[in-house]
């Protein structure tokens, strides 16, 4: 299969994105980027979407996640212990979370290709087998953890081109659109 | 936030909240439901796995079958699951304990299918795995062998002491019975006996229910019976029907727990007189047809044995040449048709009537022609016993 130029960088630059926005509420040391050795047809009991897509490409953003994870990275945003907080709380934190990566994605290709934020849904996980079967024999993919101490959620991410493209030029850093990034408060 | 945006809000809302619901139904559904990929590891799973093996709801999805199961149960369970991942079957049904959270195991029923493959993109194939916890039916089911084994032996014990010929032909008096029990073993009685050469003694009764207990009662009756028959026929002591009557009373009464009940007609033909001497403890009336006669139901009020003390009725009739008894327990004339309407005794004494001329087998296979056309095919409710005799 015929690979994009640098379709490597924006791997790694939708990974960093994910981890720019998970790492923002709390300490970023504490999250790492880990790799997930195997593919799973369901990664996870719930899953939050985002679709970022335009006439050239279309990106899909998925995180992968239980309740009690999601409960102990969304606590800091709430001010409460996990247990403390419901699981509507822990759901919608991730959904938020989708919802800023995905706009990071969108705000990181601008430059290159004009696309559009869904807004984010969360569903149960067994769903993304019908996902899977969608995905076309050129679709970019990739999949990761986001791992802090006991906590640890899945991302996955395919990415579709309908034009040639040349990404080479691409920064996979994120870094820099930090400062510009809007944060959100859990209510 | 635009309009648009906002109606796009909106239908997401309105289907998460659907999908959310149909999720929460799939979640309660009663019985252990998953999905499976062809590893056996589970996709997705009910609560009442997660219930089962006492773990969260969330963690079970990814675990494998295999940890679920004992070595030589996983080896069955699969055994099956390879007929469908190699699609030698579409469907496998068979049961196997699963190991519970308390590490107990329970009996569940499993029926795997390979989803509804309308995805064609799919690559790799999801199978639909239901468990139905069968355990409490087994129970209930090794208590239905139980018991079935207990009518069984009551049944032989029962067939030991009741009556071996259904038919008896002499020069003077020929019979023809029938006797057939709702359930395995029944409450039903009869005996026809030649005491000496002149006397015959009948006797048809009917013990309340039927089953294992109304059968035991009645084979200690006919054992009651049997013995002072035998007394009588030694001729040392005197015994007539009604000490034979009052014995049976006597232990029915002596009987400790549940009451038992016992409906009964005697009767003690004489042929030397060509009489008859009946007795009756709350049975049906005799039906006597005189040669060339009519119907006549002897009967009078009377109260079934194990009551309290004997309180027969009793009555004498002429039993001549041509002379045709009709001797029967009440699942003769309380058998229903479709409607629920009881055969009743106006319809069996037209019946009677309409037997004369018949040889006695002929009288039996009528009425039981009768019986087996008024009740259809709806099983009968209770025992079925009758006696023709006809003085020849």
């Amino acid at each position: 299969m015929e690979q994009i130029p640098g379709q490597a960088k924006l791997k790694a630059l939708i990974r960093n994105i994910s981890w720019s926005r998970i790492a923002q509420r709390g300490k970023p040391e504490d999250f790492e980027i880990k790799e997930l050795l195997t593919k799973p047809a369901v990664y996870s009991h719930w899953m939050a979407i985002i679709l970022v897509s335009g006439t050239k490409a279309t990106i899909t953003f998925k995180v992968h996640f239980k309740t009690k994870n999601a409960k102990r990275l969304a606590a800091p945003s709430y001010g409460l212990a996990p247990e403390a907080l419901a699981r509507a709380q822990a759901i919608d934190y991730m959904r938020e979370f989708c919802n800023l990566t995905g706009g990071g994605i969108k705000l990181s290709l601008q430059s290159l290709v004009d696309l559009h934020l869904s807004l984010p849904i969360v569903t149960r996980g067994f769903d993304e087998i019908f996902f899977a079967e969608q995905t076309r024999p050129n679709s970019i993919s990739d999949h990761w953890r986001l791992a802090s101490g006991e906590s640890e959620v899945i991302c996955s991410t395919t990415i579709d081109f309908f034009d040639p493209v040349d990404l080479s030029s691409l920064n996979e850093e994120f870094n820099s659109y930090l400062e510009n990034a809007t944060e959100v408060e859990y209510l | 936030m635009n309009q648009e945006l906002l109606a796009t809000h909106k239908i997401i809302s309105l289907f998460e909240k659907s999908k959310s619901m149909s999720d929460e139904i799939f979640d309660s559904l009663a019985g252990v439901f998953l999905n499976l990929n062809k590893n056996a590891d589970i996709l997705r799973s009910n609560k009442a796995l997660a219930s089962e093996l006492q773990m969260e709801h969330e963690d079970v999805l990814g675990i494998n079958m295999s940890k679920l199961f004992s070595g030589e149960a996983w080896q069955e369970f699969d055994l099956q699951f390879q007929k469908l991942v190699s699609d030698e079957a579409k469907i496998v049904e068979f049961e196997l304990p699963l190991k519970v959270g308390s590490g107990q195991f329970r009996d569940f029923l499993w029926q795997i299918s390979q989803m509804n493959a309308r995805h064609g993109g799919r690559h790799e194939p999801i199978f639909t795995c239901i468990g139905r916890d069968i355990s409490e039916v087994k129970s209930a089911l090794s208590k239905v062998v139980s018991m079935a084994k207990d009518l069984e032996l009551a049944e032989a014990v029962q067939n030991l002491l009741l009556p071996t010929q259904p038919e008896l032909v002499t020069p003077t008096v020929s019979m023809a019975a029938y006797y057939k029990s709702a359930s395995i073993s029944g409450g039903d009685f009869w005996s026809f006996d030649f005491v000496n050469q002149n006397t015959i003694w009948i006797l048809v009764g009917d013990v309340t229910g039927h089953g294992a207990g109304s059968a035991m009662v009645t084979a200690m009756v006919a054992g009651c019976v049997r013995t002072l028959k035998f007394v009588a026929e030694a001729g040392g002591i005197k015994i007539d029907l009604p000490m034979v009557i009052s014995s049976i009373n006597q232990n029915l009464l002596n009987i400790s727990g549940q009451p038992y009940w016992m409906t009964l007609v005697a009767a003690e033909i004489d042929l030397s007189k060509n009489s008859l001497t009946w007795w009756g403890a709350g049975a049906p009336d005799i039906f006597s047809l005189p040669q060339n006669g009519e119907v006549h139901l002897l009967s009078d009020i009377s109260s079934p044995l194990g009551a309290g003390p004997c309180n027969l009725s009793t009555g004498q009739s002429s039993f001549g040449k041509g002379h045709r008894l009709l001797l029967f327990t009440d699942g003769v004339t309380e058998i229903e048709n479709e409607a629920g309407v009881q055969l009743g005794t106006r319809r069996l004494r037209k019946f009677m009537k309409e037997t004369e001329g018949s040889t006695i087998p002929e009288a039996r296979s009528r009425l039981l022609e009768l019986l087996d056309k008024w009740g259809g095919k709806a099983a009968a409710k209770d025992d079925i016993t009758f006696l023709f005799i006809d003085r020849q």
